[in-house]
């Protein structure tokens, strides 16, 4: 593995560290999308094993032992990395599954409101219909028959 | 015909009103209180928790194991950093806005979700007490790091810190850095060079335990 840098350029550790916030402002960022907690879960398992992997690697470095605390930072930054965009993976589907869900409720209100306002608009004439058929179906009974029996 | 329409319209925007509004009610998250929480318990447990330190020696050479567990209720995962202080005398202990001046010890620091809890271990050993003007001289062993404190009134200081993304920095507490909520615990001990003389029970006794009840009052 290729370990040497060019000056100016952040050392493996330092990048660890960025690429954790940054995978930890993913993992907020997702739950504000909605992402469940239980998904979010494996996320931060991941994450605290990249925060092993990186103060490793910073003790390894404090000790000047580049190599191993090297590969330690890019243990790190590859978790974080996974972390990142598996995180944002679950805040786009769950996103769009909330927009989803409240289109479809949202429209399903509507409808209610709709055939609710049907209902006691037609009710009136719903009512005299009933009545009519009622009516309709009642059998006439003549005085003299009834008496008869 | 017109009545009847303009009824009509007048109802459905009325109705569309309070299924929508109901349809929000559902939709929304349930509101409630952000915080988070910390403590340190130990199995056997915790020693000296108040002032003064009575009945909380430590003696030297003997590991103590304690536990720091926090509590993440916030909505939101968090990034904690437990910072371990060693007080004495000398300063002032944390207060709900200010975090200590004490040295940091140790810093661990976590991820945690909402609605979950870590815990950590927290190993210490008084390894030597020297008594000098003014206090005594500690030589301590915490997580496999030595310290050394000199004065007297000896305390551990907990505090919990949390990580804020828009300064992207640590700060103490927890919520917005304007208007955190400082999160702390301290736990007083008496280093002591003796051994503590234990009274030793080979058959235990099923009273020795109960308070109040002394040895006459016992049901022959």
């Amino acid at each position: 593995m290729n370990t040497d840098r060019a000056s100016g350029q952040p050392d493996h550790v330092t990048t660890a560290r960025t690429n954790i916030v940054a995978a930890f402002q993913s993992i907020q960022i997702a739950q504000r999308q909605g992402v469940s907690n239980t998904d979010i879960l494996p996320l931060i398992n991941q994450l605290n094993l990249a925060l092993q992997y990186e103060q490793n690697a910073t003790m390894l470095e404090a000790q000047n032992q580049t190599t191993a605390a090297d590969d330690d930072a890019i243990q790190s930054i590859n978790l974080s990395n996974n972390v990142s965009l598996e995180a944002q993976r679950l805040g786009n589907e769950a996103q769009s599954s909330s927009i989803r869900r409240s289109i479809l409720v949202y429209g399903l209100a509507f409808l209610t409101a709709v055939f609710a306002a049907i209902a006691v608009i037609e009710a009136p004439r719903a009512r005299s219909s009933l009545a009519k058929r009622r009516l309709r179906r009642t059998p006439i009974v003549f005085g003299e028959e009834k008496h008869a029996k | 015909m017109r009545n009847k329409l303009a009824a009509f319209l007048i109802l459905v925007v009325s109705f569309a009103a309070i299924s929508s509004a109901a349809t929000f009610l559902i939709l929304s998250p349930r509101a409630s209180q952000p915080f988070m929480a910390m403590a340190v318990y130990s199995r056997t447990g915790l020693l000296g928790y108040l002032e003064p330190a009575t009945n909380s020696s430590v003696t030297t050479g003997k590991p103590v194991n304690w536990t720091l567990s926090v509590t993440n209720n916030m909505g939101s995962a968090q990034f904690v950093m437990i910072i371990v202080r060693l007080g004495n005398s000398t300063l002032s202990s944390s207060n709900s806005t200010t975090p200590s001046s004490f040295p940091e010890i140790v810093m661990p620091e976590r991820f945690i979700r909402d609605g979950d809890a870590f815990s950590i271990s927290f190993n210490w050993t008084l390894q030597s007490v020297t008594p000098e003007q003014g206090g005594k001289l500690l030589h301590l062993q915490v997580e496999g790091e030595p310290v050394v404190m000199t004065g007297d009134n000896f305390r551990w200081i907990f505090e919990l810190w949390t990580y804020d993304l828009t300064c992207g920095c640590f700060h103490y507490g927890y919520g917005p850095q304007s208007a955190s909520a400082g999160v702390w615990l301290q736990v007083w001990f008496n280093p002591s060079s003796q051994n503590l003389t234990r009274v030793s029970i080979t058959s235990p006794d099923p009273y020795s335990h109960r308070d109040g009840l002394c040895p006459l009052n016992r049901p022959s």
